[in-house]
């Protein structure tokens, strides 16, 4: 007993103390040189050989800017919502950080204004980046981002995995929409009926040909990327998707789409056949399947077009670097980002790993490489999320014929009507918050085939209309109208 | 009658105390010891509870950022009144998701009480301790997994062609079998079931400890009386509970309008069909705030739950101030 | 010796039921324990389940292909696994022992009918019950004000303290520690602290394992403070731990249907089956300490036993 109660009047005496001395230590940030540590925030894991990576990036920097050190923070990808929120509403003092809700904590006022900084400070890196991206991110007439320069556009595709293709000898040659799906399915399930001929779950959305999201795509409102219609108009409405979604209704009840689709969450993995086709996402710098298969160790996978390509807002928005308001190293951070985005040697060692332990080279002056065997997952970043795609060093079994066909993607893809389009909603966020909880009833049963399409929308719409649906889209529409005559 | 009695067994010890009684100085030094044993609180309360509570106004505020970080932010962004407040009151859910939060909590109330209560006095009653400690332990285990993993338990079960409810369907009567994440009637069972379940092992341990807390002289006492295990239980053991169990009440009335998002949106899935049997108010908070991420709502909607949860408070510990004098908290 | 053990089992015999009902409610609580268990021993099964028969078959209780990859997978993590281990211990000893004791001593202070000002410490301690400080300003004031972001002392101070627990011992001393002995101990001359000591803490000792009991299960069960604050791997707890092993599967596995770019990460973890393992390792520690607290329940003293 007596011992018990030491041990107590012990521990409060020390979180006196404790106290005492966290109130009255403050910043002991200073510490005499002008060495400045820039502190870069992204969602992911740490990788296993973070402290060799960043020697060696660190090392680099020093070569141009001999006082800055660049440290990498990584928040797990499960938490990095709410603990990014959190960071910039309270204002933290971070130097870069990866981008959530880029548009309305802009409109907002949390990051830097990045308009001038970016001229004067990463020139270099700022001329390589596709004008679609400085034109998808401007804000307000600002420039608040300093984005990813990877693919620009994309479309969705179908992805076959071909081990069954090739078993149950499917003809997929002709795909080019939804509905040729339908006659490889009838053969399909007839002699596989437990595996997932359709392969999707929570939260997938069906696609149309071309169209983007003013909000998000978990909320009605779309418009037709080739701008030849510059109305905004509810795609659960539109001819288009609701002849997918009864094809997609007919395909669940003959069991092509797993019955338990709408609630989901488990993963199809590429390697295993439990799948037949899922729906993908790739653009220029996937080189056709081939990230997909090293994603898939080496499994033969086939992808056929879906939708047209743009260059989207969703693509130009897909990884942005902020520098927060309250930073107090905003012209190093500027270099820094500058540096990330125009230096190889810097680059590369992130997204490929460390030299001669990840990789080598085959032929330095064509930046073309080879990967050792110790080049495997948790050693290595992901390169849309580091830095420019256009100074990566490519595998040596990326041809010249791919490159090619990749710029010339990149050169001849047209813009999305809609790019540049970054509405204000601070005047109608009551009624968008009660349409996203409507929505929440009806994306996944509509999107999966669960329900029957046609009674289920009108149903929905009415509840739309009665949660604002009317003046969201009317606020929406002047929006977009003024950003089109501006 | 104890507060009067204290100055008069110290008067020997301070001989001027009549003198200074009175003065606030006396009073304060004659507390000392209480005023240390409050410190820790006091100054927890201060730093983790007063100083951020003080934030809530962001709920009247149309909160935008400044480069002085957040208070600066704060004390610039402009008030809107009760604005961050419509986007609830004015929902067409608003009577569904009342009436979901208030008549699940009020369920929960009552079962969770009963179910506590009855074996938390079954448990002090047990001969073999040995066995008991077993059974207490085992019980507790549901409270350790959280709403996300047992999620996959209940999906194990309900799985509309995987699981097992409907595997055991297909096996015995053929069929399509029920699909229940399509289907809102069994799940105010479910959800009610749950709860109750996974919480039993926890919550019956307050009241185990004061069953097992109670004299037991004042058993033997009734025992000679010639009363009956059932009279002892109602004589004996019940009264001692009462107090907690009031304790209980007046703090969960205070959670009338909070819900665990785990129970309600990560069970049953998020699944569209059963919303008008699972939206409370915290799923409801949740799903529309994804998309606007807006602070001011978010605490507007803490703050509703908070006001309601104070006012039943209050109401309640004032009847029970009028029953029940020593068992009232203020 | 013979004599303690008789008058042991007595007063154990005092409390009990009659042979019958025992057995009855033996049975009774058996089944119902049972129940409790069964999900727990559900998710072993699954954790030992190969991934592609989840898949494709579901759930089973009985899978149709065995595999230890789920522990495999783990046991990359098992250097960062015992760490996180450490500092959940670390944490939840130490913060149950400043949550016990602070909650226990201000408890007793507005339980005590002499305390001049127990009214305004009381409604003092009610009202942060009633109204629920932000996120980001509390944020604030372990970043800004105690400067302690990547500190162990994040994850214990903001628990170091509950008003349930206050008010639950508070019930405790009201009705377990008669008034007279209080007062007849100050008669003797006893300071305020040496009758807390001596007196009060021994009659409320199931008070105190019970609000310590959950003060344990609450730090324990802890990972929102871990994410908050904490960066440093060395420092991160153990739920926090499982918790961005598991989300970050999750959200993996849910953008490699979206973007093959971010999924190249996924590669072939085995996630459903990790998911159940780490349920298992962090739960079994903390589930098989009850008993120990279990014992404090009884009453270590009877209040005849100090009048002697």
């Amino acid at each position: 007993m007596k011992k018990w109660t030491k041990l107590l009047v012990g521990m409060s005496a020390i979180l006196g103390t404790l106290l005492l001395a966290a109130g009255c230590s403050g910043g002991n940030s200073s510490s005499g040189s002008n060495k400045v540590t820039v502190s870069m925030y992204q969602p992911g894991d740490k990788p296993k050989n973070y402290n060799e990576m960043i020697k060696a990036a660190n090392a680099r920097i020093h070569k141009t800017l001999p006082n800055v050190d660049l440290d990498l923070k990584f928040i797990g990808w499960g938490d990095w919502g709410k603990k990014y929120n959190v960071m910039v509403t309270s204002g933290d003092p971070y130097d870069i950080s990866f981008a959530s809700d880029y548009v309305s904590n802009a409109q907002k006022g949390a990051y830097a204004d990045l308009t001038d900084l970016m001229q004067k400070y990463a020139k270099k890196a700022y001329d390589m980046i596709d004008p679609a991206y400085i034109k998808g991110n401007t804000v307000k007439g600002k420039l608040y981002a300093f984005p990813v320069n990877a693919n620009v556009y994309a479309a969705n595709v179908l992805t076959f995995n071909m081990d069954l293709v090739n078993k149950y000898n499917l003809d997929i040659s002709k795909v080019k929409s939804y509905a040729d799906l339908t006659p490889i399915f009838e053969k399909f399930h007839k002699e596989a009926p437990n595996i997932a001929a359709f392969a999707i779950g929570q939260n997938y959305k069906a696609s149309m040909k071309a169209v983007e999201y003013p909000a998000t795509n978990s909320l009605p409102f779309a418009v037709y990327e080739d701008g030849k219609d510059s109305k905004i108009f509810n795609r659960y409405d539109s001819p288009e998707m609701q002849k997918t979604l009864t094809m997609f209704h007919d395909w669940y009840q003959k069991g092509y789409i797993p019955r338990d689709a709408a609630t989901s969450t488990t993963g199809y993995n590429f390697q295993e056949n439990t799948w037949l086709v899922q729906e993908q996402t790739q653009g220029p710098f996937d080189y056709g399947d081939t990230i997909l298969k090293n994603a898939a160790g080496g499994k033969d996978l086939k992808s056929m077009p879906l939708t047209d390509p743009y260059k989207s807002e969703a693509q130009a928005q897909m990884a942005n670097y902020t520098i927060s308001k309250t930073s107090k190293h905003k012209k190093e951070a500027m270099q820094v980002l500058n540096l990330l985005n125009s230096d190889p040697v810097l680059l590369n060692n992130f997204v490929w790993g460390v030299k001669g332990t990840q990789w080598n080279f085959t032929d330095e002056k064509a930046g073309k490489i080879k990967v050792t065997k110790k080049y495997a997952p948790g050693y290595y970043l992901g390169a849309w999320i580091m830095g420019n795609n256009r100074i990566l060093y490519t595998q040596d079994t990326v041809t010249d014929a791919m490159i090619k066909t990749r710029d010339d993607g990149i050169k001849n893809t047209p813009q999305s009507a809609m790019l540049g389009f970054n509405p204000d909603i601070s005047s109608i966020k009551t009624e968008m918050s009660n349409i996203t909880n409507v929505m929440s009833k009806y994306n996944d049963t509509l999107n999966t085939g669960t329900a029957d399409p046609l009674p289920t929308i009108k149903k929905m719409d009415a509840e739309l209309k009665t949660a604002g649906y009317d003046k969201v889209l009317k606020e929406l529409q002047k929006q977009y109208d003024a950003f089109l005559k501006g | 009658m104890a507060g009067q009695l204290t100055p008069m067994t110290s008067a020997p010890v301070h001989p001027q105390a009549k003198h200074h009684k009175n003065t606030l100085w006396w009073r304060l030094f004659k507390n000392r010891t209480y005023f240390l044993f409050c410190l820790p609180g006091v100054v927890f309360m201060i730093l983790f509870f007063y100083i951020p509570v003080l934030a809530n106004v962001v709920a009247f505020k149309d909160f935008s950022y400044s480069e002085g970080g957040f208070i600066a932010g704060l004390l610039q962004s402009p008030w809107v009144g009760f604005n961050n407040f419509k986007f609830f009151f004015e929902s067409a859910d608003f009577w569904i998701v009342t009436r979901n939060t208030i008549g699940y909590n009020m369920v929960f109330l009552l079962l969770n009480f009963f179910f506590a209560i009855f074996f938390a006095i079954i448990m002090s009653q047990l001969r073999n301790r040995r066995l008991l400690r077993g059974y207490q332990t085992l019980m507790l285990f549901p409270y350790f997994l959280s709403w996300a993993v047992l999620q996959y338990f209940v999906y194990a079960f309900l799985n509309p062609d995987k699981g097992i409810v409907n595997q055991m369907i297909h096996a015995l009567a053929g069929g399509k079998g029920i699909d229940f994440y399509n289907n809102p009637a069994p799940w105010p069972f479910i959800i009610l079931f749950l709860g109750v379940w996974k919480g039993i092992g926890y919550n019956s341990i307050l009241y185990f400890a004061t069953a097992m807390g109670i004299d037991p002289t004042l058993y033997e006492a009734s025992m000679i009386d010639g009363a009956s295990k059932w009279q002892q239980i109602k004589n004996v053991t019940i009264p001692h509970i009462v107090p907690v169990a009031t304790l209980m009440l007046i703090l969960n009335i205070g959670g009338i309008f909070r819900s665990d998002i785990g129970l309600f949106y990560v069970v049953p899935r998020m699944s569209g069909p059963l919303i008008n049997v699972t939206q409370t108010f915290d799923t409801y908070i949740y799903r529309a705030l994804t998309t606007t991420n807006d602070i001011g709502m978010s605490t507007a909607a803490g703050l509703v739950q908070s006001v309601v949860g104070a006012a039943l408070i209050l109401t309640c510990n004032a009847i029970v101030r009028k029953v029940e004098p020593k068992s009232a908290l203020f | 010796m013979a004599k303690r053990q008789k008058k042991q089992l007595s007063s154990v015999e005092i409390r009990s039921f009659g042979p019958g009902a025992n057995l009855f409610f033996n049975i009774f609580l058996a089944i119902f324990a049972v129940s409790c268990i069964f999900p727990f021993l559900f998710i072993i099964v699954i954790s030992f389940t190969r991934e592609s028969d989840l898949v494709q078959y579901g759930y089973q209780l009985w899978p149709k292909h065995w595999s230890f990859g789920a522990y495999q997978y783990l046991q990359s993590f098992s250097g960062q696994f015992l760490q996180s281990l450490g500092v959940t211990i670390f944490i939840t000893v130490v913060g149950t022992c400043l949550n016990t004791l602070f909650s226990a001593t201000y408890g007793y202070a507005i339980s005590r009918k002499d305390f001049t000002y127990r009214r305004f410490f009381t409604v003092f301690a009610l009202i942060s019950l009633l109204f629920t400080p932000g996120m980001v300003p509390t944020y604030l004031v372990v970043t800004r004000m105690l400067h302690l972001s990547d500190n162990i002392w994040a994850l214990i101070l903001p628990g170091a303290f509950g008003v349930y627990n206050v008010l639950i011992m508070r019930t405790f001393y009201l009705t377990q520690v008669p008034d007279s002995i209080v007062e007849s101990a100050r008669i003797d001359g006893a300071s305020e602290l040496l009758i807390f000591r001596k007196i009060v803490i021994p009659l409320a000792i199931p008070g105190i394992a019970t609000i310590s009991l959950f003060s344990a299960l609450g730090f324990w069960n802890d990972w929102f403070n871990g994410m908050l604050y904490i960066t440093s791997d060395s420092k991160v707890p153990l739920q926090y731990l499982l918790v961005r092993i598991q989300s970050n599967i999750d959200i993996l596995a849910k953008s490699a249907q979206q973007s093959s770019t971010i999924g190249a990460a996924v590669a072939a973890i085995p996630s459903e089956g990790t998911r159940m393992a780490m349920v298992v390792l962090s739960t079994l520690p903390i589930a098989l300490t009850y008993p120990f607290f279990q014992k404090y329940f009884v009453r270590g003293m009877t209040i005849g036993g100090v009048k002697e």
